[in-house]
């Protein structure tokens, strides 16, 4: 097998092997052991890979980003901030034509803005939203369906654990990812909104009918004090990083003690949900990072094998534009988006991609939100579909098949196929702020 | 992701008992770790800003101490079942017959096992010459650490996510091989 073959048959095989139910660090880091003995032929180079990749390329500060915000995302969770922010949001948009379920993304949106998973949204948010919505008359499926979309707003709005792993895969910064996810996430946002009114009013039969919003209504006091904890908080760590006072990476610390320091004073922090916050952080980050660690084999097999090159080289044969080659690269993330989770997509496809886009002079800020929201789009899509597995298992309503969450979610990630196309047309989304 | 987790369905035999005792309590001192990493960024961005000192070294101290964080919390979350995977094909080969899903299943674990065995045997030589050569992490003259116990916690991380793997094949095999229960 000439190397470029060995290239090819270990992307085959890792999807093959991920499709087959293996773990995908394991998967990853087995082809990548295996294929640099093929191209090499000596197995202590094969091994040395391993160790360096284990022991050396998380050995760097940015890294401290990954359990830092993971931790501020579980105390956030763990505080109650969700519920608090969305019955804020139920207040504010109380005269509106599908008020609550434009409250959704609106609390979505800025509960995005302190947690970086779209897990953490979609969870909180089916056991906050979801049995008000239908209380209030919306259609399961519709309710499902808005708390799935909305929660992609999670890993766009910044802190995102996405933005972070494509800023380490491509080396990027990852401050100048996080401004520019700002404005596409708050445009992405908007448009759910207009979504949810048009549907409401021309599609009633799939949204249902919503009453009078009849949530208590809170007191001026109450609204202060159910919103100021995450206001300061989002004001904190975004507020920190774009004022220039601190890194992405210490605003990961910042945030995780004023998120600690918030849930101590809700009284929210019993040594033994210390110990539960702590575990959950440790298994999200831990696996998170073991991905991390076999992408960074995967990566160097890539370049060894020089498939990257020649997949350039390819592209210029046939002469095709940039533009030509982004619709491409979408189009097979978006499909790959139905079988597989968001960070394997970015850790397959990235270290591939880079090296074919980088001589056409893109800007890799823009490449990678764009990338972002296409990977989204996948969590949407069955018969993978992230958001859709989790809000299934936090549903206290067993009659809501995952068909359903699918068919509700539909709308929304049509609408994030029109976004990605958008920003891929109109770069100046991203790059506005960062420039 | 997976949420229809099987290693929660498994018989908890004393075994496996004993290995999430270890494996939490390796977890819990990753989690303090964390903290550590959380309190130390924070003297440092406070220093800096309101007393003109960073603390010294601070990200030399991270970026040695994450690696070790990430492989004293991985068999915790090996043994729960909560490393990224697929689960679709493997779902459906489970409903058609438990006892293959069973098998199929200890068959990506004995691979899981095997790679970090080859892992273990790669990064031990670097613990020994850590602490032989004693190196250090840090700036120089400033402040270090030696580098020997940093590497230690990832080899110790790793045997055991290695044994957590080993563990949970035979359990899944030995679930796949038993008598199909009569209805």
């Amino acid at each position: 097998m000439s190397n470029i073959e060995i290239g090819i048959a270990s992307i085959v095989a890792i999807l093959l092997l991920i499709q087959s139910g293996m773990h995908v660090a394991i998967a990853l880091s087995v082809v990548s052991f295996i294929g640099v003995y093929l191209v090499r032929d000596r197995i202590d180079i094969a091994g040395a890979l391993l160790s360096n990749a284990a022991l050396e390329s998380v050995a760097r500060y940015s890294f401290g980003v990954i359990p830092l915000f993971v931790l501020m995302g579980v105390l956030v969770g763990a505080s109650g901030l969700g519920r608090d922010v969305f019955e804020v949001a139920g207040q504010l948009f109380r005269k509106f034509r599908g008020g609550l379920a434009i409250a959704t993304v609106f609390a979505n949106a800025i509960f995005a803005a302190v947690n970086g998973t779209s897990i953490a949204s979609a969870s909180v948010f089916t056991k906050v939203a979801v049995p008000e919505l239908m209380r209030q008359g919306y259609s399961p499926r519709f309710s499902v369906g808005v708390v799935a979309g909305s929660s992609v707003l999670g890993m766009l709005i910044p802190p995102s654990l996405l933005l972070i792993l494509y800023g380490i895969i491509a080396e990027v910064s990852i401050g100048d990812l996080f401004t520019a996810g700002i404005i596409p996430g708050l445009v992405l946002a908007f448009f759910f909104c207009v979504l949810i009114m048009l549907l409401t009013w021309l599609a009633p039969g799939f949204t249902g009918n919503p009453r009078e919003n009849d949530m208590p209504v809170l007191s001026f006091w109450q609204l202060i004090w159910k919103s100021a904890p995450i206001v300061l908080l989002v004001v904190l760590v975004l507020g920190g990083i774009y004022g220039g006072f601190f890194t992405p990476t210490e605003a990961g610390g910042v945030g995780a003690l004023g998120a600690f320091i918030v849930a101590v004073i809700k009284g929210r922090l019993s040594l033994r949900e210390l110990g539960r916050i702590l575990l959950e952080t440790g298994q999200v980050t831990a696996s998170i990072t073991f991905l991390l660690i076999a992408a960074h084999m995967y990566s160097r097999l890539l370049a060894l094998t020089g498939l990257p090159g020649a997949m350039a080289d390819l592209l210029e044969v046939y002469n095709l534009g940039l533009v030509a080659v982004l619709i491409l690269y979408l189009i097979a993330i978006i499909l790959l988006g139905t079988i597989l989770d968001s960070a394997s997509i970015l850790l397959i496809l990235v270290p591939l991609i880079l090296p074919v886009v980088m001589p056409l002079g893109v800007d890799l800020v823009w490449f990678g939100i764009i990338t972002i929201i296409a990977v989204e789009v996948g969590l949407l899509t069955p018969p993978l579909g992230v958001a859709c597995f989790v809000i299934k298992s936090n549903l206290e309503d067993r009659r809501i098949g995952l068909t359903d969450i699918f068919a509700g979610a539909g709308p929304f990630a049509i609408v994030m196929v029109f976004m990605t196309a958008l920003v891929l047309a109109v770069p100046e989304l991203a790059l506005l702020l960062v420039r | 992701m997976s949420d229809t987790n099987k290693i929660d369905t498994l018989p908890a035999g004393p075994m496996l008992r004993l290995m999430r005792k270890i494996a939490l309590a390796l977890a819990v001192l990753g989690g303090l770790g964390t903290m550590m990493i959380m309190v130390l960024i924070n003297a440092d961005v406070i220093g800096r800003g309101v007393f003109g000192t960073p603390v010294p070294a601070t990200a030399e101290m991270v970026s040695a101490a994450i690696v070790t964080i990430v492989f004293l919390q991985l068999p915790y979350a090996t043994i729960t079942g909560r490393n990224v995977r697929s689960d679709i094909i493997l779902g459906r080969i489970e409903r058609a017959s438990p006892r293959a899903g069973f098998l199929f299943d200890a068959l990506h674990h004995a691979i899981g096992a095997i790679m970090l065995c080859i892992l273990l045997w790669y990064i031990t030589p670097e613990m020994i010459s850590a602490f032989r050569d004693s190196e250090t992490v840090g700036l120089y003259h400033i402040f270090t650490l030696p580098r020997g116990p940093f590497v230690m916690a990832v080899v110790v991380g790793c045997a055991l996510t290695m044994v957590s793997y080993a563990l949970l094949t035979v359990l899944l095999l030995r679930e796949g091989l038993k008598p199909e229960a009569q209805p």
